[in-house]
């Protein structure tokens, strides 16, 4: 369960602070899925790098299943973001130098070797995402929708309670960021992991958002009420 | 499952990303290359240089391990009585004789002028061949071999007569009023047979030194014949049977001295039967050829031939023997102080035969003759009247002889019998005692020809001579003797024993001989293979001092291996980023880039370490050239003996490794604490802040050039502080590099005013301003002007190592000097520390002066570099030891005064009355201090050529101070260039580093330099821009560093102490300045700026 509570953010600026997030609050329950939309500037990545625990709040509480990882040092808000969050970004961020697999397992390289299990979850991880072929294939070789599937891959290969999706479509054509949002939602359920995405496209966001998700509008650093969602196309 | 090249571990990632990031890792590893190169090859500079100096220590000995080096000749056949001592490993390899002996060579004219080479060493041997060189010349009687660098001295060629010149040795010490003070030379013409290359017998010295001075090797025969002394040798040569008998400490001199048993005659002492004319029994009579009998051997007779009723007697010489207050006087006579009456040689009787009794301490007892003579001379003198006793001082005093008068009561006359008859109590006296008339005298002393009556009808002193010869005209006690004529060089002329006639003495001689300790009477015995290793060690560390030179170098690498690796950090904080993101902890990310950071240093130490040997063999060329030039010819080949070592690098690269490692440690850790969210965008962290914040609209290109270097404050600070730093100490050494004074009159310089130091072969008793002296030397009357012109100092020296820095060995036995009180009275050099004056006193130089305090320590003053570096004594108030030479306890002596190194660098300076305590032994002044301004500036040269000739027969070389000062600052100048050069080469490394930087500059900016292009900028402009940038990174690292340097040594520039470098501050500024727009250019160029923005 992830419960935030009067989330605030502000930064130093020449006139003052700058409040980009503005008291938001917000409770999620295993499996559930949230789609937050807004204009540019309007804090919905500053709102992912505070769940994601990149970023300290200025004010207010993130819990994912009880746990406030900000009350953690440092290392141990590493391990917590490395055990319990998925990252995915709208630039894919694979290593140049390695293979698509080795890009997956590369959180487990944070607390030692990569085990056998984790390379065989990576595997069916890969396979899952329809790169069973592009296993050894480097980041040059994968297209940019092949990319963004690795980095889903990477973000699950320890299960996550909770999936950070920034602009996970943000370069891909329609078709394959169409693809990429739906293999989102299929992982993110098989896993029952909470799945938040910051989107601009309004159809991404539809999609992702169908079928018992949720949207809502980050406006000047509030969280809007729940917009309707129209059911998966 | 598992995959064979698939990434399992931390190191597994590392590897891949170091393959994928390796144009900044290369660049890493060639920064930890040039650090791994420098300490490494600076190590090999070290290493080679020590084994360099071995190598050629020992090529200076062949097979010899240990010397025997008598100061007076001995019997060749001793060599061979050593070698057949019994179970001795020293000797078993054999022991040669040899004369040792400083000569003069001269290439007589065949066309043109002669050439003279005044110091050079002779070898004589009849074995050359068993001394272990290669291609011992093979000499037939009459030929001679000299080494290259004295035939290139002569340019003589085989087959050419030379003549060598030999000094002949006072067997008297100089400082004795018996002493030859007057110069002689034995020389002898023979014909060049051989002229000995490098790497043989030419080589051969038993000093270690770096430069190969001027040889000479005859027969043994030859060189005896020379000296007019048969079957004689000086030394000892004591081969090893191989190479690994020879002991690299002192067992092998102790196992020579357990089997050295010279004989007396061996240390120069006869004890033989002599026959007196008259009724004097016979009696055996233990005399010395120096005269007096030191104290040792004093001692040994005491307990040896006092037991058989031997009886000391001292004889002195009175100048003039006055009755108080008369006109009357027997001129130069011999006085015997006896411990009593009754004497082997004689007793002392008076008319009726009775036993005269011991004169008191103030009395004398005169002969019959004497008393005669006074009342011949209308001056009767009875029993109880006085005389004045005039005698010589015992030493001379700074050379010169005075005479001291002593008033005596007559207490007896004595019978013209037995002891008034015995010619046994004065040695053989070379010149006075072997003459048949006293008009025929050739004393060493001021003789007075007129006093003497000769000449009939006065001729009493003549007739008393034929009658008589040297017997004594009075008599007084021992004690009385002792306090007028003893000396640090002995109290006793002669003991004589009763002995019947024809007894063998043998025994006696063998008994006497085994109580005498070689080493207290001449003999030194020398470790030579032992020292040669201790001296190897070397008077500098140059490893160590390498890598002090090389900390611009090493440091400007450092900064370059924190600069590169940042730019790699930099270049990859995207993917950092991400290792954050999913919960790498920054410990980890650090270590992910420590191990790329050490795989690059690992690399580049590798790379190091083949570099490394190149670097230290030019380094050793460039000294060896250097050295050759400017300090010593010859140096050359102990820089090249030997190779740099990989085994002596490991150090060097195990620290730059450590150094580099601990380097990259730490900017991996600051990297990995940085925010996640701007590594993962890939943003700089440090953006403008507080004062470094524009202000204003950007209005020209070098405004926006500032403004660029400000976005990466942390990289530009890097920068500037890199090519400041190697400026500051450019500027730094550069204003300590050295000149001689322009007026080496000053006495306040570093020629302490003296214009000329000349060092003799032989040290000699000479003394110029002595008229009688000079009047021997065959001056001619421009010379004898001006040196009469010249203001000289005479100074005694105990011939140890040089300690000066010219000299690459240690000293192992460092040279002493003893001034005299006229160099103490005219002061000069500039001291640096002293301790007090008292009160009034402003000459720190009669510190030496002082008294030897309760602990008997000697005052003595040293140069600064001396004293800290090459002997390593510490400063004012500090205290050493140094051994005494005969074999004495070592004498404890404490640093009063610290000197500007100048020209008496090297020597631990004393006064002359403490150097004849410390060195008994030694008599003579080995060097002379000469200031000749009021000549040199007339006619240079004349200087140089009269004290050549003054001091012909002993050897001299002469050197101007300016020369002398000019190879003294040589040294500390070739390292300042080596520093200047190294720094340099630092500062061409910040420019490296410069280029880096705005390399990664243009990638990382082409987006915005692509605006820059689409909005209308030519490519030219675009271009001038990063320009502006690379010139302001480094001129503003110039200008920092030279003004600091600057300001650091304003006080020394206020004080005249060092001079601002403005020569080098240009050619360093041109150079980095140069270097920086080439590296501009690259940056700029090497990079194709697209037209329209990209993603950065």
């Amino acid at each position: 369960m992830l419960d935030v509570e009067h989330l605030v953010k502000e930064y130093p600026a020449a006139a003052g602070a700058l409040r980009v997030l503005d008291d938001v609050s917000l409770r999620m329950e295993a499996g559930d899925r949230l789609v937050v939309m807004g204009p540019s500037g309007s804090g919905k990545s500053t709102l992912l790098s505070i769940l994601g625990t990149l970023e300290e709040p200025t004010a207010g509480s993130v819990r994912l299943d009880g746990v406030d990882p900000f009350a953690e040092s440092p290392a141990g808000r590493a391990a917590f973001r490395n055990a319990r969050i998925g990252f995915v970004f709208q630039e894919h961020h694979l290593l140049a130098g390695c293979s698509a697999i080795d890009n997956v397992v590369l959180p487990a390289l944070a607390t030692g070797r990569v085990s056998d299990a984790i390379e065989a979850r990576g595997q069916a991880l890969l396979e899952r995402v329809g790169l069973a072929k592009r296993v050894e294939h480097p980041p040059a070789r994968l297209s940019g929708g092949e990319r963004q599937r690795v980095a889903i891959a990477r973000a699950l290969i320890h299960a996550p309670r909770l999936i950070l999706a920034d602009e996970p479509t943000g370069q891909l054509d329609a078709h394959a960021a169409a693809a990429v949002a739906d293999l989102l939602v299929e992982l993110a359920a098989e896993t029952s992991s909470l799945l938040i995405v910051v989107t601009h496209a309004a159809s991404i966001a539809a999609r992702i958002a169908a079928d018992g998700g949720s949207m809502r509008q980050l406006v000047d650093g509030r969280l809007q009420p729940p917009s309707p969602v129209a059911a998966r196309p | 499952m598992n995959r064979g090249a698939g990434i399992r571990s931390l190191a597994g990632l590392a590897g891949r990303c170091a393959r994928h990031w390796w144009p900044q890792v290369a660049a890493l590893a060639a920064a930890s290359g040039i650090v791994t190169a420098t300490i490494a090859g600076a190590l090999g500079v070290g290493d080679a240089l020590h084994r360099g100096l071995l190598d050629v220590a020992r090529g200076r000995l062949g097979s010899i391990h240990t010397a025997v080096i008598a100061d007076q000749p001995f019997r060749a056949d001793l060599a061979a009585e050593v070698a057949a001592c019994r179970g001795s490993a020293p000797v078993a390899g054999g022991v040669i004789p040899a004369l040792v002996l400083e000569v003069a060579v001269e290439a007589p004219p065949t066309a043109g002028r002669g050439r003279v080479v005044a110091r050079a060493t002779l070898l004589a041997s009849d074995d050359p061949a068993a001394l272990g060189f290669a291609a011992p010349p093979s000499l037939a009687a009459e030929e001679v071999a000299i080494n290259a660098a004295l035939a290139e001295q002569l340019d003589a060629v085989v087959g050419q007569p030379l003549v060598l010149r030999l000094a002949v040795r006072s067997e008297v010490p100089a400082d004795s009023p018996l002493g030859r003070r007057s110069a002689e030379s034995l020389s002898r013409r023979l014909r060049l047979a051989a002229v000995l290359p490098r790497g043989s017998l030419g080589d051969f010295s038993l000093q270690p030194t770096q430069v190969t001075s001027g040889l000479v090797v005859t027969s043994l025969a030859v060189a005896q014949a020379i000296l007019r002394e048969e079957g004689v040798a000086n030394a000892l040569l004591c081969l090893a049977r191989d190479a690994a008998s020879t002991a690299a400490d002192d067992r092998g001199a102790r196992g020579v001295a357990d089997c050295l048993e010279p004989r007396l005659t061996d240390y120069g002492f006869t004890l033989a039967e002599v026959a007196e004319t008259r009724d004097a029994p016979a009696s055996l009579r233990l005399v010395s050829r120096r005269l007096l009998l030191e104290p040792e051997v004093d001692r040994a007779a005491a307990r040896v031939l006092g037991p058989r009723g031997g009886r000391p007697s001292l004889v002195l010489l009175a100048n003039a023997m006055r009755p108080v207050g008369r006109a009357a006087s027997i001129p130069y006579s011999t006085v015997v102080g006896l411990d009593a009456t009754t004497h082997p040689a004689g007793d002392v009787v008076d008319e009726d035969g009775r036993l005269l009794p011991l004169p008191g301490p103030d009395e004398i007892i005169i002969d019959r003759w004497m008393a005669d003579d006074l009342a011949a001379q209308g001056s009767p003198v009875a029993v109880g009247d006085l005389l004045d006793l005039t005698t010589f001082l015992p030493e001379t005093l700074h050379g010169r002889v005075e005479e001291a008068t002593r008033r005596l009561q007559i207490s007896g006359i004595a019978a013209l019998r037995g002891a008034a008859v015995a010619r046994s109590f004065v040695p053989d006296l070379k010149g006075i005692t072997d003459e048949q008339s006293i008009a025929d005298w050739d004393p060493p002393f001021p003789f007075d020809r007129r006093r003497v009556r000769a000449t009939p009808p006065q001729d009493q002193d003549d007739r008393y001579w034929k009658d008589y010869g040297a017997a004594p005209k009075a008599f007084v006690a021992l004690a009385t003797a002792r306090a007028v004529a003893g000396s640090r060089f002995g109290e006793t002329t002669a003991w004589h024993v009763p002995a019947a006639t024809g007894a063998d003495t043998a025994p006696l001689r063998a008994t006497l001989a085994a109580e005498l300790v070689p080493e207290s009477l001449g003999f030194r015995i020398l470790p030579l293979a032992a020292e040669a290793e201790a001296a190897a060690r070397g008077s500098t560390p140059f490893g160590g001092l390498f890598i002090g030179l090389s900390l611009v170098v090493v440091a400007a690498g450092l900064l370059l291996e924190w600069l590169l690796f940042h730019l790699l950090v930099s270049a990859h904080r995207r993917e950092a980023g991400l290792l954050v993101a999913v919960g790498w902890p920054a410990r980890r990310l650090a270590q992910l880039l420590l191990l790329v950071g050490s795989l690059a240093v690992v690399g580049g130490g590798i790379l190091g370490l083949f570099v490394a040997p190149a670097w230290s063999t030019a380094l050793l060329t460039w000294l060896g050239q250097s050295w050759d030039a400017a300090v010593a010819t010859g140096s050359r080949q102990v820089f090249g003996a030997a190779a740099p070592r990989l085994a002596a690098m490991w150090p060097g690269v195990v620290a730059a490794a450590a150094i580099s490692l601990a380097a990259v440690w730490w900017a991996a850790r600051r990297a990995a604490e940085a925010a996640p969210l701007p590594l993962l965008r890939g943003e700089e962290p440090l953006r403008w802040r507080g004062a470094g914040r524009p202000q204003g609209a950007v209005r020209s290109l070098g405004h926006l050039a500032r403004r660029g270097l400000a976005y990466r404050r942390s990289r530009t600070g890097s920068v500037i502080a890199l090519v400041a730093l190697a400026e500051f100490l450019i500027v730094v050494v550069s204003a300590f590099a050295l000149r001689p004074p322009e007026q080496a009159g000053d006495r306040g310089s570093p020629t302490g005013g003296w214009t000329h130091i000349a060092s003799f072969g032989e040290p000699n008793g000479i003394d110029l301003a002595d008229p009688e002296i000079a009047a021997t030397l065959g001056l001619t009357d421009d010379q004898r002007q001006v040196l009469a012109a010249c203001a000289i100092e005479r100074l005694r020296s105990n011939g140890g190592d040089d300690a000066s820095c010219t000299n690459l060995y240690a000293a192992t036995r460092p040279t002493v000097f003893g001034v005299g009180p006229g160099f103490v009275e005219r002061g000069g050099f500039r001291f640096i520390a002293h301790a007090p004056l008292g009160s009034g006193a402003t000459n720190p130089w009669m510190l030496l002066e002082r008294d030897a305090d309760r602990d008997g320590a000697i005052p003595a003053i040293l140069d600064q570099a001396t004293a800290q570096w090459a002997l390593k004594l510490g400063g004012v108030g500090a205290r050493f030891t140094l051994p005494s030479d005969d074999g004495g306890l070592p004498a404890t002596l404490e640093i009063v005064g610290l000197v500007e190194p100048g020209i008496l660098q090297g020597a631990v300076i004393v006064s002359e009355k403490n150097f004849t305590r410390l060195m008994p032994r030694q008599s003579g002044y080995a060097l002379a201090l000469v200031d000749a301004a009021a000549v040199a500036a007339e006619s240079p040269a004349a200087v140089p050529q009269a004290i050549a000739a003054a001091w012909a027969d002993v050897g001299v070389s002469v050197q101007s101070t300016t020369d002398r000062l000019r190879s003294l600052y040589a040294v500390q100048n070739t390292f300042l260039s080596g520093f200047q050069m190294l720094g340099s080469l630092g500062l061409l490394l910040g420019t490296l580093g410069v280029a880096a930087v705005q390399m990664q500059g243009v990638f990382e900016r082409l987006g915005a330099l692509a605006v820059l292009r689409s909005i209308g900028f030519p490519v030219g402009r675009v271009r001038g821009l990063i320009m502006q940038e690379t010139l302001l990174l480094v001129g503003a690292g110039l200008v920092a560093g030279a003004a600091l340097g600057l300001a650091a040594l304003l006080p020394l520039f206020v004080a005249g102490r060092a001079v601002v470098p403005w020569g080098w501050l240009a050619a360093s500024a041109l150079l980095t300045l140069a270097a920086a727009m080439g590296a501009g250019l690259i940056a700029a160029r090497g990079s194709t700026i697209p037209i329209r923005p990209q993603a950065e």
